[in-house]
């Protein structure tokens, strides 16, 4: 049987001591939307109909047209009558709904946007001291006085703003920037050793050309010094020699198998524990915690978390690294090493030697690379 | 007796004047494929049962035959029947 039209209720009825095909006319008449009539032998007719359509067959019972009975009923107008008699449900319906129309009106999440060197911490203890924290009306924000207040207190914040949406409140912040110094140079001198292989000069003599081997801190290039400072692009062939040692011996992970969880609520700022034993609950272990925050609708948070922490435990074992494990921790520890060193640079050419050397792997790494050398 | 007098004399005066015989009363049959009949200027339903349903159309009277026929929606004016349709009679 097709439950459409849930919204607004639908009743199946059986109909007696009249034709289907009076019934139908009458409906028709009656303009009674039906559908899905079925007409049985015993002169039975079922046949779907709207609450109103029900109310109309109702009347034409009492007028002695018909009889019926009604089969059976859905739609939500049905759901809610049949728990009208359900006071408990029904208020904690009620008490539902009002928590959480009363939680809108106040402050459960606080997101900074727009920081680059003031950390988000700084912001939101600044914001909790004036008051702009989970669990504040959301109707307390004064946005001018905020903004006065937080600039004085934070020195390298320009502009603040709080917009409340829903429960949470969007701190948007803009920094203020330092005026750039510029350094008047009027030499440029290599910041690093190797063979210059171009050299563009924007500003300045050039005081080395393609082909000449320079050493850290010779002169590349200078200005005249009625002119502002000196401007060179020198690229060099440079050379490198790292190395990077590890332990041969190490203590590893060794998971036993055992593992424990616990639950927690968190209220706004409070948090109810569903355990009795606080701490780690293994001397050694991994702990993961999974913070699940509710949301309503999508209107915004709730200021409901659940917060999940799962226990792993392990036992330290002794254990002595391969040459393939130490060879690949040190290379990635080199590499980065090199590309910090280089910058904007290239990497030609590159070669590792592994050797162990009094319970250490020594990785040593030659490269040769292509990079600005003048010190701007 | 007069009243279908007056039927006919509609129907003749739409045909003079080039005007739709609906407009004289009469009943519009359109059946889609064989599962689907809409029946407009009707005067009622005379039976109904899964395998036959017959309409009043003011000078005829519409038979459907088929399987598992059953009535979508009806109005005043307007009737919709769905089911397999296999015949559908005419009879004065």
């Amino acid at each position: 049987m097709r439950r459409g039209k849930s919204i607004t209720g639908s009743v199946r009825v059986a109909v007696f001591g009249i034709s289907a095909e009076r019934l139908i006319n009458l409906c028709a008449a009656g303009e009674i939307a039906f559908r899905g009539v079925k007409t049985s032998g015993d002169g039975e007719t079922e046949l779907t109909v709207k609450p109103s359509g029900l109310r109309k067959l109702r009347e034409l019972e009492k007028r002695g047209l018909l009889s019926l009975s009604v089969k059976e009923s859905f739609g939500i107008p049905y759901f809610f009558k049949g728990l009208r008699r359900r006071y408990a449900l029904f208020l904690g319906l009620l008490l539902s709904v009002g928590a959480v129309w009363t939680s809108s009106f106040y402050i459960w999440q606080i997101e900074v946007r727009g920081n680059r060197e003031i950390p988000t911490a700084v912001i939101l203890s600044a914001l909790r001291e004036e008051g702009v924290r989970p669990g504040a009306s959301a109707f307390s924000v004064d946005n001018r006085m905020l903004e006065n207040r937080l600039v004085l207190k934070i020195p390298k914040l320009a502009w603040i703003t709080v917009n409340v949406r829903g429960s949470t409140a969007w701190v948007i912040v803009r920094e203020k920037t330092d005026k750039p110094v510029r350094e008047e140079k009027s030499e440029l001198r290599a910041k690093r050793g190797g063979v210059v292989v171009k050299v563009v000069v924007t500003r300045g003599t050039a005081t080395v050309q393609k082909g000449d081997t320079v050493a850290e801190g010779q002169l590349l290039c200078e200005s005249f010094p009625w002119e502002n400072r000196a401007e060179a692009r020198v690229t060099a062939r440079t050379w490198y020699e790292l190395s990077e040692a590890i332990p041969v011996s190490c203590v590893k992970k060794e998971y036993t198998g055992a593992e424990k969880g616990r639950t927690a609520a968190i209220f706004g700022e409070k948090r109810i524990n569903f355990y009795f034993t606080g701490g780690n609950p293994y001397t050694c272990c991994d702990k993961i915690t999974e913070n699940k925050r509710l949301s309503f609708l999508d209107r915004g948070l709730l200021p409901t978390s659940v917060l999940r922490e799962s226990f792993y435990e392990w036992r330290p074992m002794a254990a002595e690294l391969s040459e393939r494990e130490a060879e690949a921790i040190l290379k990635a520890r080199l590499i980065s090493r090199l590309n910090g060193m280089i910058g904007s640079g290239s990497v030609t050419d590159t070669g590792f030697e592994l050797r162990r050397e009094d319970g250490l792997y020594v990785l040593t790494l030659r490269a040769e690379c292509l990079e600005e050398i003048a010190d701007l | 007796m007069r009243k279908r007098r007056t039927v006919r004399a509609l129907e003749k005066a739409a045909e003079v004047f080039s005007l739709p015989s609906e407009a004289a009363g009469v009943s519009r049959v359109t059946i889609t494929g064989n599962s689907r009949a809409h029946i407009e200027n009707h005067r009622g339903l005379l039976s109904y049962a899964a395998e036959e349903i017959s309409v009043n159309a003011g000078r005829l009277i519409l038979r459907f035959r088929g399987a598992g026929l059953e009535i979508e929606a009806m109005s005043d004016l307007e009737l919709v029947i769905k089911g397999e349709i296999l015949a559908l009679e005419y009879l004065t």
